[in-house]
């Protein structure tokens, strides 16, 4: 499987993710400048390309580094995450977000717990976007409606005195 | 509920009454009704008086034992004393008089310290053991009521608040800078450790108990209760209707909170909790209460239309507060809450609050309120999200309405951008999501243009205060929304809520009693399954459903919330007092805590309209207040 590993997260943690999932698999791992410097010396890092982003954190300067990747296909992004929440990911999502990828959304916490996504491609993207938003509007604008039943329940209620 | 305080000369001089006198006066407030001194060789242990239980003279303290071994000075309430008396009395013990003080002494006296697992209440009390020359300390399970020490070479003290230790030792009155990061940082008051606002005043632990030896001069601390889901579940759910289980430690935890000689009022906000303990006591045992309300002219702080539901619902009789009309500027009673509280006032809120008891306390010495609920059964939007994720990973497609309705929904805390990034993509897909998450940065981006780049503490602030670890109360469950109620419980929340409450309260003289902290409750709700406390899109669930017939139709189909709300932001705006808290908050710089260049972005984006800062500026104004009041000038360099 080709991978592509992106990690907003410390050096260890990226070290901890890569030796899991390093067999087998070709793997391009893109981190900060700082991390990078450390992964690239060491030994963990076997085959794998590192792709180092200039700046302390993901997006913080221009992702010209991340070109040459946009004509690569990979089958899924492995998103490595500094706490044990899946939280932080925002700027790691923007920076992949040109990428072509297989539909699998990896999210790897700094306990080593993994949540798959699987993500459609292609029409199914596009579909997917549709019925979403689809089903958004639908949610916010039966909403007041819903408040209204709800309203004249609650007034109906209090008229019997319950 | 009382004050207490005392002291012991580790070099064993002889303790000073005046000097004792002069702690216990500084918590005065606490306990109007009486005041007690004892000094023995060099042990001190005085006492104020709020008469709730027994009021007559036989309820003084310090309260020595029929046998004159052992003397008390207590704070607090054991709200199950009959049925402790009752036990004791058949062991063969004899009771000279009506209080729960008297239960803890023989309590000790029969059980050791496995008394402490057999109270349910709340306390912190001293008890001196003149036979084995040792202390007694203690202090309840949730630290509803405080307990301060001061551990120095030569003396040891204690008090319910640091004023008193102040009061005898002046040259203790030194901020602790680690809880003013803290408190700049994050809003976080005290209470989530040991710390106090004082550098050398520390709080005596929750569910610990204390042996002071004054043979060896030595405090050793161990703990009497620690949470235990796995056991909790095997006593309070195993073969159990949960439900069933939950009305019945409800009604009696309501019940034996109604135990007073004096009248009981409650204080109804008009939400969940605090409408279901009205009913209780009205449809369960028969209590018609006073119920003290706060409400706004301004209808979107206003819950009055709630209030007025239970009340009709009820048959209660209602008080209604209006915090905003304003009788003492806002400056002074800023000040007026730091000096309760011994530090900075937590939030602009306290002040509704302070107000809400201000009144009560001039009506009813005892007021029943719902804290504990929402962090117990997941009132909060942090909880919500920790269950949309439940609901996400599991729910298939079709059910992503109800999980969608969840997250629209107007009365929700929960807002789209809160959720992490693996639950939005799985709930509304990636490409959704990551536009939405476009929107909300460039929102930011707009909102924090005022003051990017600009340093959140001066460079010498930054380098006195390392990094501070974040706390934590350890794994003790794999259910991350039973993990999010137990941190909630022991640091984030209750803690500081309580150190709020009883700041508040206390300073009127009143007592508050939580029905929803009753630890038979807590052991229930950290072992119930997460689904009973949110489902669908109901949170809170269980009080709901088991509290059925205490509330309205209205209040129980309710899913906003607001606490305590007060207008800050416009405060700072409209006020008459805009000018004198604008020098307050500019001379805040002076401290050298925060860059000037800071603190007036932040105030020009505010006072503009571009951000509403209303939160960091409030705490630079109360922290700039308590510390006038310090032996501190500003930090070096």
């Amino acid at each position: 499987m080709k991978l592509l590993i992106c990690a907003q997260a410390q050096a260890e943690i990226v070290l901890k993710c890569l030796r899991e999932f390093q067999q087998g698999n070709d793997i391009t791992v893109v981190v900060p400048s700082d991390v990078g410097r450390v992964l690239k010396e060491s030994e963990d890092i076997g085959s794998a390309e590192l792709i180092r982003l200039k700046g302390k954190r993901f997006c913080d300067d221009s992702i010209a580094e991340l070109e040459p990747l946009k004509n690569e296909q990979f089958d899924a992004a492995v998103m490595v995450s500094e706490g044990p929440a899946f939280v932080g990911f925002d700027k790691v999502i923007e920076t992949i977000d040109g990428l072509r990828f297989n539909g699998t959304l990896i999210f790897y916490n700094s306990i080593g717990h993994r949540e798959v996504i699987y993500v459609p491609n292609g029409v199914g993207r596009i579909l997917e976007r549709c019925a979403v938003r689809l089903l958004y509007g639908f949610c916010s604008m039966i909403r007041p409606i819903e408040l209204f039943v709800e309203r004249i329940y609650i007034q109906c209620a209090e008229l019997l005195g319950l | 509920m009382c004050g207490i305080a005392g002291f012991i000369n580790k070099n064993g001089e002889d303790a000073d009454v005046q000097k004792l006198k002069r702690m216990t006066d500084a918590v005065a407030h606490r306990g109007p009704d009486a005041e007690g001194q004892l000094c023995e060789g060099n042990v001190a242990l005085g006492h104020r008086r709020l008469s709730i239980i027994d009021l007559s003279e036989d309820g003084r303290q310090p309260m020595e034992s029929t046998d004159g071994r052992f003397v008390i000075t207590f704070n607090g309430e054991i709200y199950n004393y009959k049925e402790l008396k009752e036990e004791l009395s058949a062991c063969g013990a004899v009771f000279a008089n009506d209080t729960d003080t008297e239960v803890i002494i023989e309590a000790y006296r029969r059980w050791g310290v496995d008394c402490l697992e057999r109270f349910n209440g709340m306390w912190a009390f001293v008890m001196f053991d003149r036979s084995q020359q040792e202390l007694f300390i203690s202090r309840d399970r949730f630290a509803v009521k405080p307990l301060y020490i001061l551990d120095r070479k030569d003396l040891f003290m204690f008090a319910s608040e640091p004023k008193a230790i102040i009061a005898a030792e002046s040259e203790e009155n030194i901020p602790d800078l680690v809880q003013v990061y803290r408190f700049l940082k994050s809003g976080i008051p005290e209470d989530i450790d040991e710390r106090s606002w004082y550098e050398n005043i520390k709080q005596f632990p929750a569910a610990f108990y204390g042996i002071y030896s004054l043979k060896t001069n030595s405090l050793q601390v161990n703990p009497y209760w620690q949470p235990d889901v796995e056991q909790f579940k095997k006593k309070w759910i195993d073969g159990r209707d949960p439900i069933a289980t939950f009305k019945e430690l409800f009604d009696d935890a309501v019940k034996i909170r109604l135990r007073a000689d004096v009248e009981v009022g409650t204080c109804l906000s008009g939400g969940l909790d605090s409408s279901a303990i009205v009913g209780c006591c009205k449809k369960r045992h028969g209590v018609t209460m006073r119920t003290f309300s706060s409400c706004y002219e301004d209808k979107s702080c206003d819950e009055k239309d709630f209030i007025d539901s239970v009340n009709r619902f009820t048959g209660s009789k209602p008080v209604p507060i209006f915090p905003d009309e304003k009788l003492v500027p806002f400056v002074e009673a800023f000040q007026e809450i730091n000096k309760n509280h011994d530090g900075p006032a937590g939030g602009a809120s306290l002040y509704s609050q302070y107000r809400v008891f201000e009144r009560v306390g001039q009506q009813v010495k005892v007021v029943l309120d719902g804290q504990g609920a929402d962090e117990l059964f997941c009132g909060y939007g942090g909880a919500l999200k920790l269950a949309l994720r439940r609901q996400a990973k599991t729910a298939s497609r079709a059910s992503m309405v109800k999980i969608l309705q969840n997250v629209i929904s107007e009365n929700s805390f929960l807002d789209i951008s809160q959720l992490s990034t693996e639950l939005g993509i799985r709930v509304l897909g990636i490409d959704f999501y990551t536009d939405w998450v476009r929107r909300v940065k460039k929102e930011k981006a707009e909102r924090n243009a005022q003051w990017r780049g600009r340093l959140p503490f001066t460079k010498s602030f930054s380098a006195l205060i390392q990094d501070q670890p974040t706390l934590s109360v350890g794994r003790q469950s794999d259910d991350e929304i039973t993990q999010w109620c137990l941190n909630s419980l022991l640091i984030t929340f209750i803690p500081h809520l309580c150190h709020n409450e009883d700041g508040n309260s206390m300073n009127f003289s009143v007592e508050v009693r939580m029905p929803f902290l009753d630890y038979r409750i807590v052991e229930f709700a950290l072992a119930l399954d997460s689904s009973y406390k949110v489902k669908g899109i109901w949170q809170k669930w269980i009080v709901r459903k088991a509290l059925r017939e205490y509330l309205p139709v209205k209040v129980r189909r309710r899913r906003s919330k607001m606490g305590y709300p007060a207008p800050f932001f416009r405060w700072l705006k409209e006020s008459e007092e805009k000018d004198e808290f604008r020098e307050i908050i500019f001379s805040f710089a002076e401290r050298n805590m925060v860059p000037l260049e800071t603190i007036e972005a932040r105030y020009t984006a505010h006072m503009s309209g571009k951000a509403n800062t209303e939160l960091i500026l409030f705490r630079y104004l109360v922290l700039e207040l308590w510390l006038r009041t310090c032996n501190f000038d500003k930090i070096p360099g």
